[in-house]
């Protein structure tokens, strides 16, 4: 099992939850599980984050796989000038 | 992307100094910029721009404009679709084209001066500025609020009626001009200030800063009758703007091209479009080519500049410089429309430090000015001013070296930052030790001068990037991408691929396709240019290389597997394949018309694994204490940038930042009357700095590459306006012992400050 770190925004949609354990082959798995047990966060997951798995940044890649012990972090999408 | 990292071998190519590709052509007027294209029928495209920072439209009448000779169209809101209204949950980027579609156009209300109110085609710009005073336009003019922190008050003229600030409890009742607020939290900041033994506290204000582009935008539409649009536009990316005008107007991707010109700076300021879908509407309903292009004017009253800010910052730490607890409250104008850059500096603004305790609050605020454009490192330069400002006190109440506080604060590998996101190898104290070796760090000052010292953290972007390489029957290259070349970004994809190919840097053009002509390629922004449409460009030839091998291999009857591609030739991959002589590039280009085909390779990519970039900036002034000007002597930008693929222009994205940084520092700022109108929109009044007002950047690069790419790149073009706000600050405390927490430090602040008594120091 994965485990999620949920911080800043998106703990704003989780209420007290800080982090969980998700088994999720990849990070499409990862955004529907996470979807299914805050609607509202998922709503916003594919537009609004990208995801740190093991400290590497990933955006817009669904179907990145993750490891079983991986620890995976919802961080804000990034933009820039 | 690789497994064979070319890390540490000899380049040919990649890191020694060229010249641009497109340098020629620039410098002779050649390069064909926004404003330079002429079609034949083209008319002058011109917008009435409302002259009230607030106001409803009650009823626009263009009948005396339309009857003008030479007028073939006018636009005015009833040209475009409404957009239906976003709903919660927003996530942390907003991209709302309720609110896009009345920036390019005022609907029901102009809520700034120089909002869009109508456009004109005719077939001068004369007749067409003529044109714009015979449209009548009915105003009720409202109170207006320019200042964010005024916008925020109980009583303020409110900009949407329909806007309830999100992110508090119990849910307001009441519209606001706060359209939310953001929080990010780490540990516990209350025990944190308990365990500090001092704790300085203060507020920051920034200015809006334009991003100061040379070129103005500027772009020429040509509308089919058949449904297709042709769109030439100066801009940081044209394939986000294709998809962009589509939904705006109901169009199919399909249907519209973008051609993206040379373009003359951008920052992050030609990310959104403005004119373009007026000028679209005007060549629709004309039948003709419409050219629209800004004046200076028009590109400050109607352009997004980045947000003003107010910070507040409060840092405890003991008597040994280890930070104890960080706070921030963020108040940021986001100008008319939501979405300031608030999630960038939450995520950045202490982000190179080890922390255990942190808390930041942001505030996303309405006000009646221009929408916010993204500016280099967009939202963090101001939390970065209040931030290494207020290190720069503890340091001096602690008696504490500047650097070796950072020192001991600073993130290495394993640090969590406030996102939760922990590092790998990031190399900030190694950049700090770098500083303090360096002979600027102790260089004497004379008298009125003074030192200052910052660093500034961003996380770069990666994203879709895509490349084509054809190689042509001479064996020379065709490089095509999709990113508008900004800052020598063709030198760099001609470099790397050259570098791969085993041929010279000369041999290779780089062209940047329309939309049409190569799949989707995100923005020339975030840094991510050489490192993603990069990893793209070498997938590329690499898959080029592949068909020269397999060609090869045909000619010699063998497998493409025991074929080898080194510095430019086809060879045997070992002894036991047999004896063949070599065959060069230019040797299989001539022959594969007659086995197959031309040889070309293709990538579409995802890049992922950019990671974070770290500078630091120094930097001595002095101060002339009878006026209160201040002086910038001499300048060092630290920054590492994995490897440099074109060190000149890497070089150029440093010194850049740092010059823009200067004049944020010291001299910008939008002044606006009683009316909510700007009074300096013009680059005399508004002043940024000119090569004359700065010294020599020197320039620090420090090459850790970076294991995800194939060549160690790390973005560098926006690291480096992160620290010189605060660096400069810090220099002019450091010269005149008295502190200034607002900018831009102009000559009235610094003598009105010479006034006061100075500050205490625990060196004193």
């Amino acid at each position: 099992m994965a485990r999620v770190v949920l911080t800043g925004e998106a703990r704003r949609f989780t209420g007290d939850v800080d982090q969980l354990e998700i088994d999720a082959k990849n990070v499409m798995q990862l955004f529907r599980q996470l979807g299914q047990k805050f609607p509202e966060l998922g709503a916003v997951l594919e537009d609004g984050f990208a995801v740190a798995i093991d400290g590497e940044i990933y955006e817009d890649s669904l179907l990145q796989p993750i490891k079983p012990d991986s620890e995976v972090v919802l961080i804000p999408k990034i933009s820039g000038g | 992307m690789p497994d064979d990292v070319k890390l540490t071998r000899e380049f040919q190519v990649v890191g020694h100094r060229k010249v641009r590709p497109d340098g020629v052509d620039k410098v002779t007027g050649r390069a064909k910029y926004g404003a330079d294209l002429i079609l034949p029928g083209m008319l002058y495209g011109k917008v009435l721009r409302s002259p009230h920072a607030h106001a409803i439209i009650k009823k626009i009448d263009v009948s005396k404009a339309l009857k003008l000779p030479g007028v073939k169209a006018i636009v005015t809101r009833d040209d475009f679709p409404d957009q239906p209204k976003s709903k919660p949950p927003y996530g942390p980027r907003i991209a709302d084209l309720w609110d896009t579609t009345r920036v390019i156009m005022a609907r029901e209300k102009a809520l700034f001066e120089g909002h869009p109110v109508a456009a004109v085609a005719a077939t001068s710009e004369s007749i067409a500025k003529q044109a714009l005073k015979l449209i009548k336009v009915d105003y009720q003019v409202l109170p207006h609020v320019i200042d964010p922190i005024e916008a925020m008050k109980p009583d303020a003229p409110i900009l949407h009626e329909d806007q309830f600030t999100l992110g508090v409890e119990p849910a307001p009742t009441k519209p606001s001009n706060v359209f939310r607020v953001m929080k990010a939290a780490k540990g516990d900041t209350a025990i944190g200030f308990g365990e500090a033994d001092v704790v300085v506290e203060r507020e920051f204000k920034t200015q809006a800063v334009h991003q100061g582009y040379i070129e103005p935008h500027a772009c020429v539409a040509n509308a089919s009758e058949d449904g297709s649009v042709d769109v030439w536009m100066s801009t940081q990316g044209h394939f986000v703007a294709r998809n962009q005008l589509a939904a705006l107007l109901g169009m199919s991707v399909g249907k519209i091209r973008f051609i993206s010109s040379e373009i003359g700076g951008g920052f992050g300021g030609k990310i959104p479009m403005y004119g373009e879908p007026l000028a679209v509407r005007l060549s629709q309903k004309a039948h003709r080519p419409v050219k629209m292009v800004m004046s200076r004017d028009e590109v400050f009253r109607a352009t997004g500049p980045t947000a003003g800010a107010t910070i507040r910052i409060k840092i405890g730490a003991r008597k040994d410089g280890r930070i104890t607890a960080a706070e921030a409250e963020l108040f940021y104008q986001a100008g008319a429309f939501k979405g300031a850059e608030i999630a960038a500096a939450i995520g950045c603004m202490y982000s190179q430090y080890d922390l255990e305790n942190v808390s930041i609050v942001g505030y996303d605020i309405v006000s009646n000015r221009p929408r916010i454009a993204a500016y280099r490192a967009p939202g963090v330069p101001m939390a970065a001013f209040g931030v290494e400002s207020v290190l720069n006190e503890i340091a001096d109440k602690l008696g504490i070296d500047t650097v070796d506080l950072r020192l001991k604060n600073a993130a290495k590998q394993g640090t969590v930052n406030v996102q939760g996101l922990r590092y790998g190898p990031i190399g900030f104290i190694e950049m700090l030790e770098r500083v303090k070796e360096h002979p600027h760090y102790k260089a004497p000052l004379g008298k009125n001068q003074g030192r200052g010292f910052a660093t500034g953290f961003w996380m770069h972007a990666g994203g879709l990037s895509c490349a084509s390489i054809n190689v042509q029957d001479d064996g020379t290259v065709t490089l095509i991408e999709g990113n508008p070349d900004i800052g020598g970004s063709r030198a760099s994809m001609c470099a790397m691929a050259a570098e791969e190919l085993g041929i010279p840097y000369e041999k290779v053009t780089t062209l940047i396709a329309d939309t049409s002509s190569l799949g989707f390629t995100f923005l020339t922004a975030g840094s991510r240019t050489t490192y993603a449409t990069g990893m793209a460009v070498v997938e590329a030839t690499r898959n080029a290389i592949k068909v020269c091998c397999e060609r090869a291999a045909a000619i010699w009857g063998v497998t493409a597997e025991q074929v080898k591609w080194e510095q430019g030739f086809a060879k045997p991959a070992s002894a036991n394949v047999g004896d063949f002589a070599p065959l060069s590039l230019s040797e299989l280009a001539k022959k594969a018309p007659m086995m197959g085909g031309p040889i070309a390779g293709h990538a579409e990519i995802n890049a992922t694994g950019q990671g974070p970039a770290i500078g630091a900036h120094l930097v001595d002034v002095e101060v002339d204490p009878e006026t209160g000007f201040v002086k910038p002597l001499r300048f060092t930008v630290f920054q590492d940038v994995g490897r440099a693929i074109s060190p000149d222009y890497v070089e150029g994205q440093m010194q850049g930042g740092a010059v823009q940084g200067i004049g944020w520092a010291l001299n910008e700022e939008y002044i606006y009357n009683d009316k909510g109108q700007l009074v300096n929109a013009g680059f005399l009044d508004y002043r940024i700095p000119v090569a004359s007002d700065v010294p020599m950047i020197d320039t620090v690069m420090i090459e850790e590459p970076n294991p995800n790419h194939p060549y160690g790149v790390r973005g560098v073009g926006e690291t480096p306006i992160v620290p010189p706000q605060a660096a400069v600050a810090n220099a002019v405390e450091n010269a005149i012992g008295r502190r200034l927490n607002e900018l831009p430090l102009s000559p009235p602040k610094i003598l009105k400050a010479l006034s006061e008594r100075p500050v205490a120091r625990a060196a004193e």
